[in-house]
């Protein structure tokens, strides 16, 4: 017994000692696609965040504060008002004005936030898009909670796909967003 | 000693519950006075919270909602019919009540999400209206786990047919739909 003691001892001050070794002031750099260039940041992400906000953002699914991945946006969940300093009778509820700079930005932290190191080695291009959860999970490749949302061929994913492949297919993102 | 542990096993089992689905239940409140359980209870409210597999009320309800005349106005509109196609491209159809409720029971209908909503009903003049859902529900059977009274920034508002009242106006339900003297 006290021999088994003594071992509990030992894995826990190596345990703890373990923790000590974390810089507290690093910073990891983490990249994501096309908010790089500054200049067509928003217009190419909004795209890709209108095929995000409506078929991963309903209230039920990822338009809940509760949810990890969380998408706001027009038809969804809004970012708390106070913050964004509109009330709903300026329209800002879900289903009301479009969609915010600052959920857009927001949206885009989010997805890219899901998987920080892959995302950076996405863009980097040293791994695949198709790696990331983020595509994984609506194509039923990995377990999803809200089921199959696209095939490989629909517009959809290949919005997402182009996106992290760094050009957005304007054609496909908007083909996915003007279905019902 | 393992008769012990095992009924050790089944207290702890036996006291495990949701206690978020329990608060929310528990915030809905008491019935309505002289409206008792029934098709025409508690208008406006998650239905599945309750009439669903963990809380377990009878009949078990896949989806269920209530729809009103306007965002502004809570007035119960009835015999709107409410259309849902789901992920499979099956097709269902119900009408409301004079509570504005309307329901399937897990027996009548298992749908497939996400579905897509519409809602069809008549003005007092003109032709049918239709109505289609913004976006598409996703996976809750409940349409007042969004819907949650008024609207908000994290709330559609309720269900509604119309932007504003017709001319003329819905009519006003009776008011002794559902009561019981």
């Amino acid at each position: 017994m006290n021999r088994a003691w003594f071992a509990l001892v030992l894995v826990t001050a190596r345990a703890l000692s373990g923790c000590s070794d974390v810089d507290e002031n690093a910073v990891t750099q983490v990249r994501c696609p096309t908010f790089d260039d500054e200049a067509t940041a928003f217009e190419d992400f909004r795209l890709v965040s209108t095929v995000l906000e409506k078929r991963c953002g309903m209230m039920d699914c990822h338009g809940s504060m509760a949810r990890p991945l969380r998408i706001f946006g027009s038809s969804g969940l809004r970012e708390p008002g106070v913050g964004n300093g509109l009330a709903a009778d300026a329209g800002y509820y879900p289903g009301g004005r479009a969609t915010t700079e600052r959920e857009l930005l927001d949206n885009h932290r989010s997805v890219c936030g899901l998987e920080p190191e892959l995302m950076t080695a996405v863009v980097e291009k040293q791994a695949e898009p198709v790696d990331l959860l983020l595509v994984q999970k609506p194509l039923l490749r990995e377990k999803h909670k809200g089921g199959r949302v696209f095939l490989p061929a629909d517009e959809g994913n290949v919005c997402i796909l182009s996106w992290l492949s760094g050009k957005v297919d304007e054609a496909a993102c908007t083909a996915e967003a003007a279905k019902p | 000693m393992t008769g012990a542990l095992f009924l050790a096993l089944a207290a702890l089992l036996a006291g495990c519950g949701n206690p978020v689905v329990d608060d929310e239940i528990s915030a809905l409140g008491d019935e309505k006075p002289g409206v008792p359980p029934s098709e025409y209870h508690r208008p406006g409210q998650p239905c599945v919270l309750c009439h669903g597999p963990y809380e377990g009320a009878d009949p078990e309800l896949s989806l269920a909602g209530t729809i009103y005349a306007t965002a502004e106005e809570p007035v119960p509109i009835e015999g709107v019919r409410v259309l849902v196609t789901d992920s499979v491209g099956a097709k269902r159809e119900k009408r409301t009540n004079c509570a504005g409720n309307f329901f399937w029971t897990a027996e009548e209908y298992i749908p497939s999400f996400p579905l897509k909503v519409e809602i069809a009903f008549q003005s007092a003049s003109g032709p049918e209206r239709r109505a289609s859902m913004g976006s598409r529900i996703g996976r809750d059977g409940s349409c007042a786990g969004c819907h949650v009274g008024e609207r908000s920034d994290a709330s559609p508002g309720r269900v509604f047919c119309a932007p504003s009242q017709p001319t003329p106006p819905f009519p006003v339900p009776d008011a002794a739909c559902g009561v019981v003297r």
